[in-house]
């Protein structure tokens, strides 16, 4: 295989295999919802939610809708009727890729019911929660591997089938 | 922060789509490096159309990657400003850069034939992409996957799902390189259609982007359930956003088709329909064929 088809591959089987950028989007949550002083909006992303990381992305505005800088917000993961323990993280804006927003990655393991909890501000502020379900994380979720992998052993038989009929060529060949 | 030094510092930095142009463009250089250093590539494949490539790929860069992309999720008009990115600029830029024949050129003669194989007239694949880019075929595709994806329901369905959005993205993308094939060749080759039926091709789908946008943009009602809950930012209504989507499709999307309009005129009042691509075509001919798989 020369040095292109290789590099190919390899960059083909990176595409596949790397995992999508959770960006701060998805499911709207809350919309603009008073909480304190502030009316916050959330995000989650997967959609639906999956085992794994998910994203919680939490916009902070005043009244006037403008964006409130500097504003604590700590996202907390409360399992519902099952054994698994609560989540605690403090979103920032470095996990952001939406620099408007302050985003909180959480690694989920157990499927079931949660409820997410956006604490924002101090005195000022308060809570606002949502539940949402969240599914075992399965190959369907990742189609692109998915096909990867019925794709892959086709390919690489049919690329073998090639070589051992190319070897087979000047064989004969050379019989002749 | 200022917002817009918020918004500027807002990069999706996509590992799917960094790797595909990182592999587009390397491809790219490498046969093009081949095909130069067997003192071809000057002749073949000038410099402009290296820089169209270059332009096509950086158009998908800033269209899927930059501020322009994150904030999709929460505006239509970005939405808009992303389509019209990808099908009137990146689309017609990459097929302008001629990349097959380069692309091509990046494999060892060995993977060329075989590649090559797949593009000989009784090959299956050959014929599918024969019938995909007839005119009325390629057009017909680019209008339906433009007017459906922008059903309120489909659009919906695809906003925040991945798979979905991709799907939608890779559609838009796909009958726009199959749209823009029968007035530029990707080889730099022939193109389908002559100067006159190229003009007359481009109508329809102008016509589309226009209808579609005076109907986002004349109507009192937001339709899209995803701008509607969407945080709002800056003052923008979901109506206000839906509105401005529609002008930007409506006006700046009627402005692009000008330049692939008013290049054809030029080219057919020239009337060197011969000169200006063949020699191209007989020259790449000749020197891919030396390792294309015999007839």
């Amino acid at each position: 295989m020369s040095g292109a088809s290789r590099g190919t591959g390899a960059a083909l089987l990176l595409l596949l295999l790397a995992t999508p950028l959770l960006a701060n989007g998805g499911t709207v949550r809350i919309s603009r919802e008073p909480v304190g002083r502030y009316l916050i909006s959330v995000m989650s992303s997967p959609t639906p939610l999956r085992t794994g990381e998910v994203d919680i992305s939490v916009l902070v505005q005043d009244s006037a809708q403008e964006v409130v800088p500097g504003v604590a917000v700590v996202v907390e993961a409360v399992p519902l009727n099952m054994l698994a323990d609560t989540v605690r993280h403090g979103a920032t804006r470095q996990q952001a890729t939406n620099k408007f927003f302050l985003a909180a990655k959480f690694d989920l393991e157990t499927p079931g019911d949660w409820e997410f909890r956006v604490h924002v501000g101090e005195k000022d502020g308060g809570t606002a929660s949502f539940q949402a379900t969240v599914t075992e994380a399965s190959l369907l979720d990742r189609p692109y591997l998915l096909a990867a992998l019925i794709l892959l052993p086709l390919l690489l038989g049919g690329w073998l089938l090639g070589r051992r009929e190319e070897a087979r060529e000047p064989a004969a060949a050379r019989r002749r | 922060m200022g917002d817009l030094k918020t918004f500027l510092l807002s990069w999706s930095l996509e590992p799917t789509v960094l790797i595909g142009l990182g592999l587009a463009a390397g491809l790219y250089v490498r046969g093009w490096r081949r095909l130069r250093s067997r003192g071809r590539g000057g002749r073949i494949l000038k410099p402009w159309r290296a820089w169209c490539y270059a332009g096509g790929l950086l158009t998908v860069f800033i269209a899927l990657v930059s501020p322009i992309g994150t904030f999709t999720s929460l505006f239509f008009f970005m939405h808009m400003i992303q389509h019209l990115l990808l099908i009137m600029i990146a689309a017609p830029l990459i097929w302008l850069g001629a990349p097959m024949l380069p692309t091509m050129w990046a494999f060892s003669r060995r993977t060329r034939r075989r590649i090559g194989g797949l593009f000989h007239e009784a090959h299956p694949v050959h014929r599918l992409f024969h019938f995909l880019t007839r005119p009325e075929i390629a057009l017909a595709l680019f209008i339906l996957v433009l007017a459906g994806w922008h059903h309120p329901a489909l659009y919906d369905a695809a906003q925040g799902r991945t798979v979905v959005h991709d799907l939608e993205h890779a559609l838009f993308f796909g009958t726009a390189l199959l749209f823009w094939w029968p007035v530029i060749h990707p080889t730099g080759g022939k193109r389908r259609l002559p100067y006159g039926a190229g003009i007359l091709y481009l109508f329809p789908a102008k016509m589309a982007g226009f209808v579609l946008g005076a109907a986002l943009t004349l109507t009192d009602t937001p339709y899209y359930r995803t701008y509607i809950e969407a945080p709002r930012l800056w003052g923008i209504s979901a109506l206000g956003d839906q509105q401005l989507g529609g002008l930007i499709m409506w006006v700046v999307g009627g402005l692009l088709f000008i330049v692939p309009l008013l290049a054809l005129v030029l080219m057919m009042m020239r009337q060197d329909e011969g000169d200006v691509w063949v020699p191209e075509v007989v020259r790449a001919r000749e020197a891919a064929l030396v390792d294309a798989p015999s007839a």
